[in-house]
């Protein structure tokens, strides 16, 4: 069993972390094979073996190894796809995609694949780096990592009796009950968030559509608010924490608009 | 680990707390220290005590210095109309090492890094600004990585800096992208430093 199988695939880098002097520990989700955490032996000194491609949301083709039965595979070489240069180019989009992928990150077990998952991450990858407006992508993007997991959000039926509530006037959303709620069966205790039809067809129908035409999709300033209401309250609901990368994207923007109000 | 007196066991645990250092070599050091004379052995446990003690950060560009502030920012020598913003003090030592620059640094300590909840909070980035508000800064060089995050901070201070009077650039990638300042030859950074850009 001395030969060890070379295994290709396309990735996406999530993670990148210094692993003693000249190597990284890199968590990647790959097309093929899910997510998976490899080590670069001697990659901080030596680049060659990965061009400059182990770095955050990197897209690359990538050749890695199992060895032995411990989860961290061996990557022997990679070569990019997509840098997304303008992303990099912006610190608020820079903060995005790394919500992107932490929030993938953290739905995600390793070694599972999930071609569809690989395929929304890399498209919404796409459609940031050409600029589309970063409120709607983050909703989207929630949305449909949501469904591609396995926790889809119940929205147009109720989640406990599934009773359709596509023409309810209006809807109230229950993070711990997964879904919004017909009046029947809405608890006694704490209310649930409001949540417009508008709003409610939106996800939907971003749910649907193919992602490059998900920029013809657009959110109104409520329904960008009550999105992002529900579906940040049913993800930490889900995690039992918030994201890192969210909270710092906040903080930039205050800085930001901070420093610019002391220099008036 | 119990294979091991108790002592060498400590020692053994202590040291592979090191980034990079795994059992085996923490192992190996300790069996050095164990067979070192005992003069030796206290050099060594001194000198990083003396660390602890007498290292701080320089008041005004926050490298590590033995005084309130360090032997750079304390050169009369040393243009301090220039501003070399690096990540941490070892790309400060690089960039001391070519041998090239002239001007006075500022050591961010991090860089904004959304995956470990690293928010401009978190680095020295109002301590810039203050520090070119005080009026003698003509040029800050942005020196962080060409990483991701490097990127992500040079562009975050490019914009923070805008409205002041300063020339702000960012150096060349003579280092190449993904890398790491700390491992460029001296050569690759004369050439980063030289070819700076106007952003
Ligand atoms: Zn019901
Ligand atoms: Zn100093």
């Amino acid at each position: 069993m001395g030969v060890r199988t070379h295994l290709r695939t396309e990735a996406i880098v999530l993670r990148r972390t210094d692993h003693g002097e000249s190597d990284w520990i890199v968590t990647l989700f790959t097309r093929d094979f899910g997510k998976i955490k490899g080590i670069a032996k001697g990659a901080r000194r030596s680049r060659r073996r990965f061009a400059n491609t182990l770095d955050d949301f990197c897209c690359l083709n990538l050749i890695f190894s199992q060895r032995g039965r411990g989860s961290l595979v061996f990557l022997e070489s990679s070569d990019i796809v997509e840098h997304f240069g303008e992303i990099r180019l912006c610190v608020e989009k820079t903060a995005l995609a790394s919500y992107l992928v932490e929030l993938l990150d953290a739905f995600t077990p390793e070694g599972k694949p999930n071609r569809e998952l690989y395929e929304t991450l890399r498209g919404f990858l796409i459609l940031l780096n050409a600029g589309a407006p970063m409120g709607n992508l983050a909703r989207f993007y929630e949305i449909r990592l949501l469904a591609a997991c396995g926790y889809d959000p119940a929205l147009d039926r109720c989640a406990r009796c599934g009773t359709t509530m596509a023409s309810a006037p209006s809807l109230v959303f229950h993070a711990a009950e997964g879904g919004v709620l017909c009046p029947a069966c809405l608890p006694a205790g704490p209310p649930g968030l409001p949540l417009s039809q508008g709003a409610a067809k939106t996800l939907l129908l971003a749910k649907r559509l193919p992602i490059p035409r998900l920029v013809s999709l657009s959110l109104t300033p409520q329904t960008a608010r009550e999105t992002e209401e529900i579906l940040g309250v049913f993800v930490n609901h889900l995690l039992g924490r918030e994201l890192l990368s969210l909270q710092v994207l906040r903080q930039i923007r205050q800085f930001s608009i901070d420093t610019s109000r002391k220099n008036k | 680990m119990s294979r091991y007196a108790p002592p060498l066991a400590r020692l053994i645990k202590e040291l592979a707390r090191f980034p990079g250092i795994g059992e085996k070599t923490a192992a190996r050091l300790a069996n050095f220290i164990l067979h070192e004379s005992a003069e030796d052995a206290r050099r060594l446990a001194e000198s990083i005590l003396e660390v602890k003690e007498k290292i701080r950060l320089c008041r005004v560009c926050f490298n590590l210095s033995e005084g309130d502030v360090c032997p750079v920012c304390s050169d009369p020598d040393r243009d301090g109309t220039v501003i070399c913003v690096v990540e941490d003090p070892d790309a400060l030592i690089a960039l001391e090492e070519s041998g090239t620059y002239r001007g006075l640094y500022h050591v961010l300590h991090g860089v904004l890094s959304p995956l470990d909840g690293v928010g401009p909070e978190k680095i020295r980035v109002r301590e810039l600004i203050e520090r070119v508000r005080g009026g003698a800064v003509k040029e800050v060089i942005l020196a962080t990585n060409p990483s991701v995050q490097g990127e992500a901070t040079a562009v975050f201070l490019m914009r923070s800096l805008a409205e002041k009077t300063v020339r702000v650039s960012r150096i060349a990638t003579g280092v190449p992208v993904g890398g790491d300042l700390k491992y460029a030859d001296r050569m690759t950074l004369a050439k980063a430093l030289e070819g700076r850009r106007v952003m």
